[in-house]
């Protein structure tokens, strides 16, 4: 008796290994995945309305909210069209340029500004320390993205002032994160080296912290885009974003919303190609956090 | 004060002079002072050895010079400290940039964690040469090379561009000389640089400092535990216990005719080869104080084997002559009855 026990339970192991196996070599090959989708994304945003089935703009009211799949006179619509029969999947192409231009400057904006300050709060320590980690705290407390659409109502809604209004929710995790990098470098001995050799503070931050902090800031960097999409978007289906002609990925949410009961697919489509942006960007992220901590 | 009168007596003027240094670290406990009125030169090309037990002040005494200290400590300095005409002490910050590297060169002790991790070696060899004699980027790099052939790397063409996690660590600890000698420094200082290392490197690595020393013509403070090691590379040693200097002298005194007893006890934790093979080694009873107080008298006093009521008073540096001298009653004793037996009638 023991000894089929024995031989089933091998056998299972060894099948369990295989398909656990081959779990892994899906694994570790997902990312891929992730890496195509973002790159059919940044092909949308640079070649915008060029590569698009249809003008994103031409109107057709005969065939307004065909749901996807569909062919009309005009043609094929792979993910059906809107109210006044624009093509959907246009827009979300023509969309994407907007999107995407807004996350990565504003994204960028905030990076080198969270960054020069966690940097310099880590290195000098002390007051300058206190005041600017008092400061992300501070705007850690407040609601952001109502002060954000306060802002941009004050302002004016339009693309430079969202590029300069975004930022400010990213730059305290950047700070944060380098703060706590920086002080933990900072005790290390080849900064102490770097010190005896006579380096400045700016030249021992610049040469010799910042090539370290590199592998974090990336990792950052990547899922504080996915974040920044999600708040435009936020703004954009508030009204306090881009303002049409020119479109996002959350205002096409945002004028599908009053059709949700009947076209759901004005809504949905954008929606998930939104969630599967910020789902790569975290997903990629994370495999390269992973990376770089197995390098480490 | 006698240092200064051993190089009067030498007729040069020393590179380093170093008299009544203090150091204490300011802590929420009061402070703690880890060099206590220290006082000693080095003369250009010389080759000066410091030796004592885990923290007895070796280390900090060669930080005190360039004040480099953690940016979380808070550090109260006195005393004068001069270098080459150059009152440290009393130098601003950006005066002592650029000496730091350029003029005193430190190698630290664990060369697996003293090279940045990312960034390729020789870039670490050009930046000192890049920001002290405004070298380009190409003719640091050049040198870097040069440099790194002189440490003896063997390919450094090739090695240059290495990171340092390609590198062993007796060849990390070359290139972190090859970084300290870049800028041809009037002193090197060796703080326990070879600890590290196993034996045979750590041989490699004093016959590469000597050569360094002798092409070079700088001048060199070795820090070590270990009396093998200073005296390999060093012409004097001085000896310190809790903050002080309890004896210096030439290396072939100090190994050979030891005053102080905690030199002699130190003497006594070498192995050698010529004593008995089952001879057990002794270790000197106790611990060096942690923290230093008020007290008068001799620092050593608890754990010395000589101690008599008189230790309790603060033994004087005594000259025995040969430029060594010792901190010890004892030595004042023996210095007494020799000039008793000299001068018959003239003594007590």
């Amino acid at each position: 008796m023991s000894v089929v026990i024995e031989t089933r339970t091998q056998a299972t192991s060894t099948r369990g290994r295989r398909v656990r196996d081959i779990a892994h070599a899906i694994g570790s090959r997902s990312w891929l995945i992730w890496v195509a989708f973002l790159a059919f994304i940044v092909i949308c945003a640079v070649f915008g309305a060029k590569i698009a089935p249809h003008d994103p703009l031409e109107q057709s009211l005969l065939d307004r909210l065909k749901p996807p799949f569909s062919t009309t006179d005009n043609g094929f619509h792979f993910l059906g069209t809107d109210a006044l029969g624009r093509d959907l999947f246009s827009q979300v192409i023509k969309g994407a340029r907007l999107t995407v231009f807004i996350a990565t400057v504003s994204m960028l904006i905030g990076s080198v500004i969270g960054i020069s300050l966690g940097m310099a709060a880590g290195f000098y320590g002390g007051i300058v320390d206190r005041l600017i980690m008092r400061l992300a705290e501070a705007q850690t407390a407040m609601p952001m993205f109502l002060v954000a659409i306060l802002l941009i109502i004050l302002l004016g809604p339009n693309v430079i002032n969202l590029v300069l209004i975004l930022p400010t929710l990213v730059w305290p995790t950047f700070a944060r994160i380098v703060r706590a990098e920086t002080l933990r470098l900072r005790e290390t001995p080849f900064i102490e080296a770097a010190v005896a050799v006579g380096c400045t503070g700016r030249s021992i931050m610049w040469h010799h912290l910042r090539p370290n902090l590199l592998s974090r800031i990336v990792v950052l960097g990547v899922i504080s885009t996915g974040q920044v999409i999600l708040a435009e978007a936020g703004l954009s289906f508030l009204g306090a974003g881009v303002q049409p002609p020119d479109t996002t990925w959350g205002l096409l949410i945002a004028d599908g919303r009053q059709y949700l009961a009947t076209s759901w697919w004005l809504t949905i489509t954008p929606g998930i190609v939104l969630g599967l942006t910020v789902l790569s960007l975290n997903m990629l992220g994370r495999r390269y956090a992973n990376l770089a901590e197995a390098r480490r | 004060m006698s240092a200064t009168v051993a190089n009067r007596a030498r007729g040069a003027a020393p590179l380093l002079d170093v008299s009544d240094l203090t150091c204490s670290f300011v802590t929420r406990s009061g402070d703690v002072r880890a060099v206590d009125g220290v006082s000693f030169s080095i003369a250009e090309g010389q080759s000066l050895g410091v030796v004592g037990e885990s923290g007895c002040g070796k280390s900090v005494t060669a930080l005190s010079l360039v004040r480099l200290f953690p940016p979380t400590s808070t550090v109260r300095l006195s005393g004068r400290v001069e270098f080459d005409g150059l009152d440290l002490m009393h130098a601003s910050e950006a005066e002592l940039r650029s000496v730091r590297g350029r003029q005193i060169s430190i190698v630290f002790q664990d060369p697996l964690t003293s090279l940045n991790p990312v960034i390729p070696v020789g870039e670490q060899i050009a930046e000192s040469v890049r920001l002290h004699l405004g070298f380009s980027r190409k003719a640091a790099r050049e040198r870097a090379i040069d440099l790194l052939s002189r440490v003896g790397i063997p390919d450094p063409q090739q090695r240059v561009d290495d990171l340092p996690v390609r590198f062993s660590g007796g060849m990390r600890q070359r290139v972190m000389i090859a970084i300290a000698i870049a800028c041809e420094p009037k002193l090197l200082i060796a703080d326990e640089a070879t600890t590290a290392l196993d034996v045979t490197i750590q041989a490699q690595i004093l016959a590469l400092l000597d050569q360094l020393r002798r092409d070079f013509g700088m001048a060199l403070m070795v820090i070590s535990h270990d009396l093998g090691v200073v005296s390999a590379i060093c012409d004097s040693v001085q000896v310190m216990y809790a903050g002080v200097i309890v004896e210096r002298g030439p290396v072939r005194r100090i190994l050979e005719e030891p005053e102080h007893p905690y030199t002699r006890g130190l003497l006594r934790l070498v192995p050698r080869l010529d004593t008995m093979r089952h001879h057990r080694l002794r270790p000197i009873p106790g611990q060096p104080p942690r923290f230093l107080s008020e007290q008068t008298g001799c620092r050593f006093l608890p754990r010395c084997e000589h101690a008599t009521d008189r230790c309790h008073e603060t033994p004087p540096l005594i000259d025995v002559g040969h430029r060594h001298s010792s901190l010890c009653w004892l030595t004042d004793d023996k210095m007494r009855s020799e000039a008793d037996s000299l001068a018959p009638g003239a003594g007590r």
